[in-house]
């Protein structure tokens, strides 16, 4: 009783120490629990951060570089570099990841593999899609030059994987089917078809307008050459599906040539991510060669370059102690890093200042060159066009050597590699391995060896994007990349066709796997390495 | 007053003799093994068992009866024979004891478990963290030291792991006021462990504690609401005293030397000039390289101080400290220093009191390594090959003439572990932390009312923490630019915590009555930042702006927290023989704003019983039985963040969000049920036996998504971790006349399975579903921790050799080689014990006292990639082992040494199958040998002085591992039990002299 009429007179002095505690209350609380550090739905209001910072989002993670604290060089590393760099006979690992058992010798790392899908699907298509839903309506010449970018992007996707969960993208559904790779090309078609237009209605609307420039880091706003960049990657993915899909090829290259503004044709309509006053990166390949140590030059390279003199090599490598330039093949035995990152091996000759390049004129030329070659009408011969693309390689790569000479060198051949580590390891100079392709134009060569021709300089004029160069190898077979010598696929890759495709990632099959499914009927084959991509026919 | 080693004994003339019996007050027992002393003689004797004794004694003197347990009695004697009464202490039985939030209960009245150690046990062999003072003697808790060395953190886990992505270390409480737990982020990977920094707890002074109380259930912590799931550790500290002054001093000293080390060969060389393994020839004589040698004697010198003084109306105390310690490996500096000040005041004729603290702590650590790839000399100075010089690469920099300074000297490349110069690393790759931690408090209690009083309080915990890198030119190029590099980090931990409590008590009848209701406020924000990158123009000048802006590194995060709470509790005894205990607290947590919960309500509800009174069945092997039970339902507020979607800025500009917002999260819950005993026989032996019970569910699951959502992750509540088992503690106290011996053994045992991962979850907002049944929690390229369904929190799993058909490892009959499985992943075991013991002693005689405390940990898993890379480079025992015998026998084959060893230790971290051993470790934990003089009257104003020896993980009875397994690189939840390139745990051996005037 006492106890109660105690608790009850003191009840308001309670009752007014929690007053006191909480007369503040709740308020504050979804403030606190809103990251002070990050944007808010509000300030992306502000300056169009919501188009023009998801804009440089997509630049940033087409050939992704290092996003720190998120991620670093290590992604462009697993992407890019242990995927096509070292397919493609750019570049030769130094290092042994998993105890030589990696991707170089054809055992595929799903942690390494699965990269490139996460950054097309995490970072490109959510930001484009975000401008699509505010810009599409209102500012469609925004719209249209994320499209271009975003088929940059995730056409390199397609070409690694095939199918892909593409055309249904910003439905709202977390997990979706996957769109064959004929599907997905006939789309790029028609949106880099709808975003030229676009662009060309604009321009010719407001010819001195520009489009984004503030977050333009390719080409700071011009939308004249982004309408030429468009055209010119239309006309690589046309070329890319001329064995499966011929007619369709045709038709799309030819649109791209006669499209008034046509395609890249000099030097300054390269397609670069270019840093700017508030836009600043290291070239990935610049850590991961130079920090890392875990890359240098490729045998192939070494085989080509010094076997043609080319002048190029001094450019895209350093020569060693000895002044040699000295390469590395890939899918070989490493037992200890240091054999290879320690050893008489070149170094890859780049800046951490060096820019990304997206695309450069000089593929262009090579890209018209054998559409002329194919019948097609390309504003051009075969012939000049192919010594065009090596004259403005010769120019954007900075090679000090005469590029006439070179372009009349009928003899030159590709040499021999010895691996000075490892003789194992090492292709004489007449093996079937080393190709007999000449520089010089030869009018009366057989189709075969002007194809061979074309591509093997588009191969040396691309470099470093050894995507792209892979997806080349794969369609037409050149130039000559030496096959592994450790095989670790467990008999899923053939050594001698090589690989031709990267599995879809294993968290696909956990997080979706009906959708993931569908893709694999869509394969030609099982999803492994060895299955090949729906253009790749030859 | 002489001084010496016996102290002086007065012998009485004996003149007569005195016998007689005693017995037990009330019950009218007799009593055993009472010592019966002439007072002020060293003539003593003890009782039989059948309570007899006999003692010449000399005239007019008086005896003294004492015995645990029972009041000390003096009487004269006066006749031949003298029967003496014993009363039973009841004080003893009765001991209050500080529970949560600071409420002081009796302890008999409490319905959980709870375990008090009194700072005599934390200060006899002191630690720089006093923390792991208490591995071994309090049951139900597991401690793992810190690779780190001196300083480190401490990892406390009690009653096991319950969350899956939440904190599963105990909360610190000091006075009553939960803290910040300033945790740094742990090395989970095999690159990072270097630079790493002791937590809040591990700064705090041993000699300001007066005592520590182990919550180890949630029942007992069921007030802290939020984050008492996990345990609690109480610290009380010291106050004045009420009459006179004292002055306390202290100084120890510790030499460290490793204590557990892999094996090392020294009779195979270099394979070839200029590499760095070690499969060549035969060495003509065994090399004299030791890698132990790199080696230093670390040392710890702690001198402190304290004063207390007062009057009953106000007291103060004071004390001050400094730790100068070095650890194993040279460059690795720990210098600490401590002040602490205290008054309490009493006013209004005591109705008024208050007490006021204030702490000022400050921290200077150097290169603190853990473990991992990055900056670790451990990697270079492990696999040097045998018979070359290490003395060679000891001049680490050399004059370099094109740059004109000196530049790292090191030939051999990073070979895949960036490896440098062990030498360089040490002097050249430093890592700085400046800790600067300032503690205010002050509390005010009222006595309202008779039996009613009310406490307000409010500390003020404020932590800064600099962290400085410097990385001097010509380090490697993944750390460095050819300048160098500079990186700067500041970290901010800001807590105001404030609570208003008001106390009843009342006694009606036959029930007691004690009620506590509050309300309180917790109030942490924290704000981190770094900057830094790689150096511009000028070498070695460490400054930001000497920083190349176009490669720096910037980073800023940070978070508000807050929460508000409200709690009762109240305890009806009846006739001091059963109570009841119910307390409920409401929490309002930040962190669930725009969520669908708002608060969060946790209760807990307890029985207790004397049983020995309720029944009056107290003999003299009965003296006290208590039985209990207890329910509680506590939890962990969600992650911040989650519910509210921002957008990340990367290099200035705002990017899409990886995860879909979470609105419809709830707290982690954790229900737990625990039902215990204690027991006193025969006065001496004191048995404390709780099992326990919990359940944790709504953990908080962040499972990846499809990317083709255009997210990474979602979060949701989902899963269930179970933890089950026992505490045992049994304390014996004997007297053998001037012997004193008293043992304590602790038993903990815990059970823990995964009950329920992410069953399949409908997603609301898209209809879909997912679901989880394990989880990949990370580790090195050869080990892992998997989260199964039916499995256990710390399940290890590792990859393995390939294998046939038949399932034996294949051999391949072309070359007898083995080769790897990269894709399978095997459990191995699981990196928690399946018991622990603690085993402690003390022996007491004429003012010397010897202790010591044996700990066996027995069961569980450890990996040791340490061991799998070293046998790889050939530097191993085990690899020269192996070249003596001709090979590994590997079904049925020989496999040829190097290139068995080179596949089972290739790569980075090897096959961890081949790495698993036995975590079960019994050591000698703890040894004290020391002597204390009591002067009488003062010796050079010195009332007392006491000089010991200590040792602590002196020796290792049992362990398999070529490792200490009870050490780990990661004081959170997972990367446990695996050991890559960790730095050794620590042996000390030293000397402690306490004085008091």
């Amino acid at each position: 009783m006492k106890i109660y009429k105690i608790l009850n007179n003191k009840m308001p002095l309670i009752g007014a120490l929690s007053a006191l505690l909480f007369t503040a209350c709740t308020d504050n609380f979804e403030d606190y629990n809103t990251n002070p550090y990050e944007t808010t739905e509000e300030m992306l209001g502000y300056d169009n951060l919501s188009t023009g910072s998801f804009f440089v989002q997509m630049q940033r993670n087409v050939f992704p570089i290092a996003q720190q604290p998120e991620f670093g060089d290590e992604v462009y590393q697993t992407m890019q570099n242990l995927a096509g760099d070292v397919f493609s006979g750019y570049m030769g690992a130094t290092n042994n990841w998993y105890s030589g058992a990696n991707n170089t010798t054809y055992a595929l790392i799903p942690q390494w593999y699965g990269q490139a899908f996460s950054r097309a699907f995490v970072d490109v298509m959510p930001a484009w899609n975000s401008i699509r839903n505010s810009a599409e309506e209102e500012l469609p010449q925004v719209y249209a030059v994320a499209t271009i970018v975003k088929i940059e992007a995730l056409h390199r996707i397609t070409d690694m994987y095939g199918p892909l969960p593409y055309l249904n993208f910003g439905s709202g559904a977390l997990q979706n089917d996957y769109d064959s790779q004929q599907e997905i090309y006939y789309s790029f078609f028609d949106e880099l078809n709808e975003a030229i237009e676009i662009l060309t209605n604009f321009n010719i609307g407001s010819p001195d307008a520009t489009v984004l420039d503030d977050y333009d880091y390719i080409y700071n706003g011009n939308v004249e050459q982004w309408i030429r960049f468009g055209n010119s990657l239309k006309l690589r993915l046309a070329i890319r599906i001329v064995d499966v899909d011929p007619s369709k090829a045709q038709t799309e290259a030819e649109s791209a040539i006669s499209h008034p503004m046509g395609v890249m044709t000099s030097a300054s309509d390269i397609a670069a991510l270019n840093r700017g006053d508030d836009f600043n990166y290291n070239h990935p390949l610049y850590i991961i060669s130079h920090n890392f140590d875990d890359v240098r030059m490729g045998a192939e390279m070494e085989s080509y370059l010094e076997g043609y003199n080319d002048p190029r090599i001094a450019q895209y490598f350093d020569p060693n102690q000895d002044g040699e330039y000295i390469g590395i093949r890939n899918g070989i035995n490493i037992n200890s890093k240091s054999d290879y990152a320690d050893g008489p091996f070149s170094n890859l000759n780049i800046s951490a200042n060096a820019d990304i390049i997206w695309m450069n004129p000089a593929e262009v030329y090579f890209l018209r060159a054998e559409g002329n070659l194919r019948g097609w009408n390309m504003g051009g011969e075969a012939r000049d066009l192919y010594e065009e693309g090596i004259r403005i390689s010769f120019n954007i790569s900075g090679a000090s050597g005469n590029v006439e000479a070179y372009l009349s060198d009928g003899t030159s051949q590709p040499i021999g590699y010895t691996d000075p580590v490892s003789n194992g390891n090492s292709v004489g100079a007449s093996s079937d391995l080393v190709s007999d392709i000449t520089i010089q134009w030869d009018d009366m060569a057989s189709f075969e060896k002007n194809l061979e021709r074309i591509i093997t300089q588009k191969w040396i004029a691309i470099y470093p994007d050894g995507q792209e160069a892979w997806s080349e190898f794969r369609r037409t077979g050149y130039p000559h990349v030496f096959p592994v010598v450790i095989n670790n696929s467990g008999g899923l890759i053939s050594t001698s066709e090589q690989i031709r495709r990267l599995p879809f990632p294993s968290q696909e099959y956990q997080n979706n796997s009906a959708g993931v499914n569908v893709g694999v009927s869509l394969l030609r084959g099982a999803d492994n390495g060895g299955t090949r991509l729906w253009w790749d026919v030859n | 007053m002489c001084i010496g080693l016996g102290l002086p004994q007065i012998i009485s003339a004996q003149e007569q003799t005195v016998s007689g019996i005693v017995t037990e007050v009330g019950s009218g027992m007799p009593l055993p093994g009472v010592t019966v002393m002439e007072k002020r003689t060293s003539n003593g004797t003890s009782t039989d068992f059948n309570g007899d004794f006999s003692l010449a004694v000399g005239e007019n003197t008086i005896l003294v009866f004492s015995m645990i347990g029972y009041e000390t009695q003096e009487v004269p004697v006066t006749s031949g024979e003298l029967n003496v009464e014993m009363q039973i202490n009841t004080e003893a039985l009765d001991e209050v004891v500080v529970t949560a939030l600071g409420i002081k209960r009796e302890e008999r009245a409490l319905a959980y478990n709870v375990q008090e150690i009194e700072s005599q046990e934390i200060v006899q062999v002191k630690d720089a963290n006093f923390i792991n003072s208490l591995a071994g003697k309090v049951a139900g808790v597991n401690i793992s030291t810190s690779s780190t060395g001196i300083g480190g953190s401490a990892r406390v886990v009690m009653r096991g792991t319950k969350s899956i992505s939440g904190n599963n270390n105990a909360l610190y409480v000091v006075d009553g006021i939960p803290l910040p737990s300033l945790q740094s982020d742990q090395p989970s990977d095999i690159f990072s462990g270097a630079g790493q920094t002791g937590d809040g707890i591990s700064i705090f002074n041993p000699e300001d504690i007066e005592s520590v109380t182990v919550l180890s259930g949630p029942a007992a912590a069921a007030l802290y609401g939020s984050a008492a799931a996990n345990g609690v550790v109480m610290v009380t500290t010291k106050s004045g005293q009420e009459e006179g002054m004292t002055v306390n001093f202290s100084n120890n000293t510790t030499f460290f030397s490793p204590f557990v080390l892999p094996d090392f060969q020294n009779l195979y060389g270099v394979t070839e000039a200029g590499s760095y393994s070690s499969w060549g020839d035969e060495l003509s004589e065994p090399s004299s390289y030791d890698p132990t040698d790199f080696f230093q004697t670390g040392f710890n010198v702690t001198n402190s101080v304290s004063i207390s003084t007062g009057t009953d109306k106000n007291q103060t105390y004071f004390s001050a400290s400094s730790v100068a310690a070095e650890g194993i490996i040279n460059n690795n500096n720990l210098d600490r220093y401590n002040f602490s000040f205290r008054n309490t005041s009493n006013f209004l004729d005591d109705k008024l009191s208050m007490d006021i603290t204030a702490m000022y702590m400050y921290t200077e650590e150097q290169n603190m390594l853990a473990q991992g790839q990055y900056f670790n000399p451990l990697i270079p100075i492990y696999l040097f090959p045998p018979g070359r010089d290490i003395r060679k690469y000891q001049v680490f920099e050399r004059y370099n003439p094109t740059r004109n300074f000196q530049t790292q000297y090191w030939p051999f490349g990073d070979q895949g572990f960036q490896m440098q110069n062990p030498y360089w690393i040490t002097q050249r790759n430093i890592f700085n932390n400046d800790k600067n931690r300032y503690l205010m408090s002050g509390s005010l209690n009222y006595d309202i009312y008779e039996g009613i009083s009310i406490t307000g309080r409010v500390k003020f915990d404020r932590n800064n923490a600099l962290n400085e890198r410097k990385y001097y030119a010509s380090t490697a190029g993944l750390f460095a630019g050819e300048n160098g590099a500079y990186y700067r980090q500041n970290a901010d931990t800001r807590q105001l915590y404030t609570d208003v409590i008001m106390n009843m008590n009342k006694q009606v009848e036959d029930f007691s009555i004690s009620a506590n209701i509050g309300a309180s406020l917790q109030d942490v924000e924290y704000d981190f930042s770094t900057f830094g990158g790689n150096l511009q123009g000028v070498p070695n000048l460490f400054a930001l702006h000497n920083i190349n802006l176009n490669q720096a590194e910037t980073l800023q995060n940070g978070y508000h927290d807050q929460t508000q709470a409200i709690f009762a509790t109240a305890q009806v005894g009846y006739k001091n023989m059963a109570f009841l205990d119910v307390s409920a607290r409401n929490d309002w947590v930040s962190a669930l704003a725009n969520t669908d919960a708002n608060s969060i309500f946790y209760p807990s509800v307890g029985l207790s019983a004397i049983v020995s009174d309720l029944f009056d069945f107290n003999s003299d092997t009965f003296s006290y039985l208590k039985a209990r039970a207890s329910y509680s339902e506590v939890g962990n507020a969600p992650q911040r963040y989650i519910s509210i979607a921002t957008y990340p800025v990367i290099n200035g500009y705002p990017q899409t969000s990886t995860f879909l917002p979470a609105t419809g999260l709830e707290p982690e819950r954790t229900e737990s049920f625990e039902v215990g005993i204690n027991a006193r026989l025969w006065n001496r032996l004191k048995i404390d036996l709780t099992a326990y019970t919990s359940s944790t569910y709504n953990q908080l699951f962040n499972p990846s998504l499809s990317s083709s959502s255009g997210y990474d992750s979602f979060y949701v509540n989902a899963g269930q971790i179970d933890n089950k088992g026992i505490e045992l503690s049994v304390g014996y106290d004997q007297e053998f006349g001037d012997l004193k011996w008293s043992s304590n053994l602790t038993y903990s045992l815990n059970r823990n399975k995964i009950e329920q991962l992410l069953p399949s979850y409908t997603i609301e907002e898209t209809g879909e579903t997912v679901s989880l049944d394990s989880l990949n929690m990370g580790g090195t390229g050869s080990y892992r921790m998997i989260l199964t369904e039916g499995g256990s929190m710390g399940d290890i799993y590792v990859n393995t050799l390939r294998r046939d058909a038949q399932g034996y490892i294949y051999v391949n009959p072309m070359n007898y080689s083995v080769s790897p499985d990269q894709e399978r992943f095997v459990k191995a075991g699981n990196s928690n014990p399946d018991y622990m013991i603690g085993f402690r002693n003390s022996f007491e005689y004429k003012g010397f006292n010897l202790g010591f405390l044996v700990n066996a940990r027995v069961g569980g898993e450890v990996v040791s990639v340490t061991q799998a890379i070293m046998d790889a480079y050939g530097v191993s025992e085990a690899s020269a082992q192996a070249r003596d015998d001709g090979g590994v026998l590997v079904n049925g084959f020989r496999v040829p040494s190097q290139s068995y060893y080179q596949v089972v230790g290739g790569g980075t971290s090897g096959i961890g199958s081949r790495y698993v051993y036995s975590a079960t470790n019994v050591r000698l934990a703890e040894v004290s040998l020391g002597y204390n003089l009591d002067f009488e009257n003062k010796f050079l104003g010195l009332k007392n002085l006491n000089f010991s020896l200590i040792g602590r993980n002196l020796f290792m009875f049992y362990n398999k591992a070529p490792f200490d397994p009870q050490a780990t690189a990661n004081t959170g939840t997972y990367y446990q039990g695996v050991d890559y390139f960790m730095q050794p745990s620590l042996q000390g051996i030293g000397f402690s002299v306490r004085g008091r005037f």
